[in-house]
C-alpha cells in the first residue's frame, strides 16, 4: 500500500514540475511542426504527382519521415527520462524532505520503487504521447502505418527506463547537478559509441579490417549504457526498405534479442542497486 | 539491554569519514517522561536522534526504541518526529499533507478524517487547512510539522527544536501539547536550545558534549544541591576577613570578599542551617544569608563550558 502512496505522490509532485511542462510544450510544438511538415509533404505529392514514376517506393519515403520524427521524439523522451527524475532522490535528500517520509513505518525500498513506478508511469504516458503521436499523424495524414510500431513504442520506453533507472541510482548518492551530469553522460557515451560502432560496420564492407576496433568500442559502450543499441533495435523494427534514417542509425549491425534482454536485465539491477544504495544512507 | 525502556543505548557511535559525531552515547528514557537533550551546537543530538530513528546507522554500538531494535519499521510505526530543518511538499494543503502522512503510517481512511481536522485545530490551523504549505509563515510550518508527529498517536515523540520559528504563542501551544502528551504517557524526546522552554516542560535532561553524556539532572532535583550564596554582615575589620573566606570555603568552594558582602559556592543546600550557626558563633553579625536560584542556563554553562560546540 505504502508503494502506491509514494508512486502516487511522485506522479502528483512530477506533474507540478516546470520541467515537464516545458518539455512537454516543447514536445508539442514539435508535433505541431511535424503535421505542418507532413501537410506540406502531401500537398507536393499532390502537386508533383506520386514519388513512384520517380522510381521511389512511396511507403520507404513514408518510413523515412516517420523514422525522423521518431528520431526527435526519442530524443525528447530521453530527455524526460532524466530531467524529471534527476532529483527525485538526490533533492529530497539534500533538502531534508525524505526524513519525515522515511522515519514511516514503511521499507526504503517502499520508497525507491514506490517512486520509480510513479516516473514509470508518467514515461509510459510520455512515450506514448510522443512516439504514438509521430505515428497517429503519420497515419491521420498519410494512412501509412509502419511495421512493428507496439514493438518500436515498447523498445523506445525500454530506453527511457534505462536513463530512469541510472538516475535513481545516481540520485541515492550523488548531488542533483552531478545525478544529471551522469544521465546525460550516459546518454552522450551511448549516441558517440553507437555512431563509432556504425562507422565500424560501414569500414568492414569496404574491407576496412582495423574498424574491427571501433565496432568492439561500441558494443563496450553498449554494456555500459544499452540505448542506443536498444534505438537502433527500435528502428530495425519499424524501418521498411533502405532510407537514410535507416541507414545512418541501423547500419551493418541490427541489435538481435539480446540486446533487449541485456536491457530489461540493466534495469532491474540498477534499481536493485538503488535500492540497496538508498537502504545503506545515512539521510 | 532491557524493555523497560522507550530508548535505551549502549556506546552507540557515529563516525562520518572518521569524524566523530557520536561517541559513546549511553541513555535510558522511561516510559511517560518528558525527557530533555542538551548540549552545545556540534553535540551530536541531532545525529542521535537520526540513528535512534534509523535515518543514520551507528558505526558502533546498539540501541533499542519501544522495545525493539532501532530501525524497525514497528517501532517506527509508534513513533512521532519533527526534525530540526522540516521540509516538506509545500505543494500540498495543510489538510492534503497530513493526510499523506497519516497514509504513511498505514492509518485508515476512516481514522484519518477524525485524526486530522482534531490535530489541526489543536494547533490553530483550522481555518488554513486547506491553504497550500507554500503560502504558510515558518510558525504555520513547525505547527503542521508537530501535527503531523502526532498522527498516528504515538508512544513515543522526538521533537528537534519545536520551538525554533514559533513567536511566544506559538511556544505556549507547543509547552502546552508537550504536557497534554505527558498526562497520555507518551514520552516526549526534546531537544531544544530554548533553555527556559526545557527547564519547564522536562522531568530530565541530559546534557551531551562531543556525543558523550557528561550529566543527567532530574529538573525536581535542581533546586538541591550546589548553589550560589550571598552573605551579608556588619562590618568587620580587615584582618578577619581572609579567616572568614578560609572558614567558609570549608562549605563550598570559590568564597570571595565584595565590601560586607561574601560570595560562596555551598556544595550542599541542606549545609546553610549549619553555615548559618558557624557565621554567628564566630561573633558576626550576620544580616542575610541567601541561596541564589539556579536555572538551568547557569547549568548547561557550568556544565558545558561557554566554548559552547567549537
Amino acid at each position: 500500500m505504502s508503494i502506491g502512496v509514494i508512486a502516487k505522490l511522485t506522479l502528483r509532485e512530477a506533474v507540478r514540475r516546470k520541467v515537464l511542462w516545458g518539455l512537454l510544450i516543447l514536445s508539442g510544438i514539435f508535433l505541431v511542426l511535424y503535421t505542418l511538415g507532413w501537410v506540406f509533404v502531401k500537398e507536393g505529392l499532390v502537386k508533383f504527382g506520386p514519388p513512384a514514376s520517380r522510381a521511389v517506393d512511396l511507403r520507404v519515403f513514408y518510413n523515412f519521415l516517420m523514422m525522423a520524427g521518431l528520431y526527435t521524439a526519442n530524443f525528447l523522451i530521453v530527455m524526460l527520462s532524466v530531467l524529471i527524475s534527476v532529483d527525485t532522490l538526490a533533492g529530497e535528500i539534500s533538502s531534508g524532505t525524505i526524513q519525515s517520509i522515511a522515519v514511516k513505518p514503511l521499507g526504503r525500498r517502499q520508497i525507491v520503487i514506490g517512486k520509480w513506478l510513479g516516473f514509470v508511469v508518467l514515461l509510459g504516458l510520455c512515450t506514448l504521447l510522443l512516439a504514438g503521436g509521430v505515428m497517429l499523424i503519420t497515419l491521420l495524414v498519410s494512412g501509412y502505418v509502419p511495421p512493428n510500431p507496439l514493438s518500436g513504442v515498447i523498445l523506445m520506453f525500454l530506453e527511457a527506463l534505462l536513463f530512469l533507472s541510472a538516475t535513481f541510482l545516481g540520485g541515492t548518492r550523488l548531488s542533483t547537478l552531478a545525478n544529471g551530469v551522469l544521465g546525460f553522460g550516459l546518454f552522450g557515451l551511448a549516441f558517440i559509441g553507437g555512431f563509432i560502432e556504425q562507422i565500424g560496420g560501414f569500414a568492414q564492407q569496404f574491407g576496412v579490417s582495423s574498424s574491427e576496433a571501433a565496432t568492439q568500442i561500441g558494443r563496450l559502450t553498449s554494456l555500459i549504457m544499452p540505448s542506443e543499441a536498444l534505438w537502433r533495435r527500435a528502428l530495425s523494427d519499424m524501418a521498411e526498405g533502405l532510407n537514410p534514417i535507416r541507414a545512418m542509425t541501423i547500419g551493418a549491425s541490427t541489435p538481435d534479442n539480446g540486446v533487449i534482454v541485456y536491457a530489461v536485465v540493466y534495469v532491474v539491477v540498477l534499481l536493485l542497486i538503488a535500492v540497496r544504495s538508498f537502504q545503506r544512507r545515512d539521510l | 539491554m532491557s524493555a523497560t525502556y522507550t530508548i535505551e543505548t549502549s556506546h552507540l557511535r557515529k563516525e562520518y569519514n572518521r569524524k566523530v559525531a557520536v561517541a559513546d552515547l549511553d541513555l535510558q528514557v522511561e516510559p511517560g517522561e518528558v525527557f530533555g537533550f542538551l548540549g552545545p551546537n556540534g553535540a551530536g543530538k541531532t545525529t542521535s536522534i537520526k540513528m535512534l530513528l534509523g535515518l543514520a546507522a551507528p558505526t558502533k554500538g546498539e540501541a533499542q526504541l519501544l522495545g525493539k531494535p532501532i530501525g524497525d519499521p514497528a517501532s517506527r510505526a509508534r513513533a512521532g518526529f519533527l526534525p530540526e530543518h522540516f521540509r516538506f511538499h509545500d505543494w500540498l494543503t495543510g489538510q492534503e499533507f497530513l493526510h499523506l502522512h497519516g497514509q504513511l503510517y498505514g492509518m485508515r481512511e476512516v481514522d484519518r478524517k477524525q485524526r486530522v481536522p482534531e490535530l489541526l485545530k489543536r494547533v490553530g490551523l483550522e481555518e488554513y487547512a486547506h491553504q497550500r504549505l507554500r503560502g504558510y509563515s515558518k510558525g504555520m510550518l513547525q505547527r503542521v510539522g508537530l501535527a503531523q508527529a502526532l498522527l498516528n498517536r504515538p508512544a513515543v515523540v522526538f521533537l528537534d527544536e519545536p520551538t525554533s520559528g514559533l513567536d511566544p504563542v506559538g511556544r505556549i501551544l507547543v509547552r502546552d501539547i508537550i504536557r497534554e502528551l505527558r498526562a497520555e504517557g507518551t514520552t516526549v524526546f526534546l531537544n531544544s536550545h530554548l533553555l527556559s522552554e526545557v527547564e519547564v516542560t522536562c522531568d530530565r535532561v541530559v546534557f551531551i558534549k562531543h556525543g558523550v553524556v557528561i550529566k543527567t539532572v532530574a529538573l525536581k532535583d535542581i533546586g538541591q544541591g550546589a548553589a550560589p550564596v550571598e552573605i551579608r554582615t556588619g562590618p568587620l575589620p580587615s584582618t578577619d576577613r581572609s579567616e572568614l573566606l578560609n572558614g567558609l570555603n570549608r562549605f563550598g568552594h570559590d568564597a570571595r570578599a565584595d565590601g560586607d558582602h561574601f560570595q560562596l559556592i555551598v556544595e550542599d543546600r541542606h549545609r546553610l542551617p549549619e553555615l548559618a550557626r558557624w557565621l554567628i558563633g564566630q561573633g558576626i553579625d550576620l544580616y542575610a544569608l541567601t541561596p541564589q536560584h539556579v536555572s538551568l542556563e547557569d547549568m548547561f554553562l557550568q556544565i558545558v563550558g561557554t566554548d559552547g560546540g567549537l
